[in-house]
């Protein structure tokens, strides 16, 4: 359900820059969507295609890239990736799921990935003291379009 | 424009006027404070929410009695759903996090403030209380950049302590610089145990009329207030207390109504 409104905003983020920049038509979006937010980009897509009709952005096309999670602890030195946090994550929507008027339950770093460091540690070390490489949620590669 | 600002914007839309809570330092009441105006507010009829983005400090949801692992946060086709407690409808980390430990720098603060901000569906509000963190850091210019475009108010919370003094002037100078709209200093612990006067509330007095910033309320040491807290009791028990708050409550909407 989140992917809606986050879709909306993109949506009406490219039309302000596409008017700024005089575009009568957009022809190609290009987004960056971090795995960590285990957004879904079917809902994104069709959310994209719904929500961009009667606008600059109708008949666009949208590509997806998919942006790995990584991470490495400050305290050991050990990097992993979201396959091997996918546990932790779990433990974290079993106790802290968010279920939507779907029933559909969502772990908070759905809504907000960043919020990992309140459920994730080094698998190795167990220290919270780690760097995510990437900490954007959803992001605008970029945009092609006609003037 | 950013689309995380474009959906913060959206949330303001049903908004009347937001309260921004803040203070120099931590541990002069300030969240205290910001919950209790809620609630004094929602007690008049207004529509009235709380935004706790003490991220690291969470403590607004313990003072309505609706800690993180009591209530499941929902979500819905608009975002996040603030939880109700009476007639106040109250965000906090805490709802996300339970008691873990929120050990996040830099970047990652910012990104889950904005997030916060962003994805928290208000609805139709008289009044959104925000208690920001305490200090002058990315965590409280970042609310600051979204909502001094909107209707809003700042309350100062300070202690008349020569401790705080210093640090409550380079707050009031920042948020001049700013543009932001001062509502007034709110002198918390105005008296002693004893009843006396606080002997520094008169610096306080005197550093807020040097910047011409109206002191908005004096919030005298109420003795029973800890005890009303610990044992979970509403903060209307603590009668000394509740009477002051209840009063900034009417300064701050006699001051304009939201709508």
């Amino acid at each position: 359900m989140h992917e809606w409104s986050v879709t909306q905003a993109i949506v009406e983020a490219i039309l302000r820059f596409a008017e700024q920049e005089g575009l009568r038509k957009v022809t190609r979006v290009e987004l960056e969507v971090n795995e960590l937010s285990q957004l879904e980009v079917e809902i994104i897509e069709e959310a994209f295609r719904i929500l961009s009709q009667n606008t600059l952005l109708e008949g666009s096309q949208l590509v997806i890239h998919r942006v790995p999670a990584r991470f490495i602890c400050n305290n050991c030195g050990y990097k992993w990736d979201l396959e091997e946090a996918l546990a932790q994550l779990r433990d974290a929507a079993d106790k802290h799921g968010i279920a939507d008027e779907e029933g559909t339950v969502d772990p908070p770093t759905h809504y907000m990935p960043m919020l990992v460091y309140s459920f994730m540690q080094c698998p190795r070390c167990g220290s919270r003291d780690f760097d995510v490489e990437n900490q954007f949620n959803v992001r605008v590669r970029a945009i092609e379009g006609e003037k | 424009m950013e689309p995380w600002r474009i959906l913060a914007e959206k949330r303001l839309k049903g908004i009347g006027k937001v309260i921004l809570v803040g203070s120099g330092k931590g541990g002069v009441g300030k969240s205290l404070i910001a919950a209790a105006t809620a609630a004094a507010l929602g007690e008049k009829g207004y529509r009235v929410g709380v935004f706790d983005l003490d991220i690291h400090g969470p403590s607004i949801p313990r003072l309505f009695g609706i800690e993180g692992g009591r209530v499941k946060l929902r979500g819905s086709k608009e975002g996040l759903l603030p939880v109700e407690a009476g007639p106040v409808r109250v965000m906090s980390v805490e709802f996300l996090v339970g008691s873990n430990p929120v050990p996040l720098r830099g970047n990652a603060k910012t990104e889950v403030i904005e997030d916060l901000i962003s994805n928290t569906h208000w609805g139709e509000l008289d009044y959104l209380v925000v208690d920001l963190p305490p200090g002058t850091g990315d965590e409280v210019l970042l609310p600051l950049r979204v909502y001094r475009g909107h209707r809003h108010g700042f309350l100062v919370v300070a202690t008349p302590s020569i401790l705080s003094i210093h640090v409550v002037r380079r707050l009031i100078t920042l948020l001049l610089d700013e543009r932001v709209a001062i509502e007034g200093v709110v002198e918390n612990m105005s008296t002693l145990p004893t009843g006396e006067r606080h002997p520094g509330s008169d610096m306080l007095k005197a550093l807020a009329r040097e910047y011409g910033v109206p002191v908005i309320a004096e919030i005298p040491y109420d003795p029973s207030l800890e005890t009303v807290l610990l044992r979970g009791g509403s903060l209307r028990e603590a009668e000394v207390f509740w009477s002051s708050v209840t009063r900034l409550a009417e300064a701050l909407s006699g001051s304009g109504a939201a709508h």
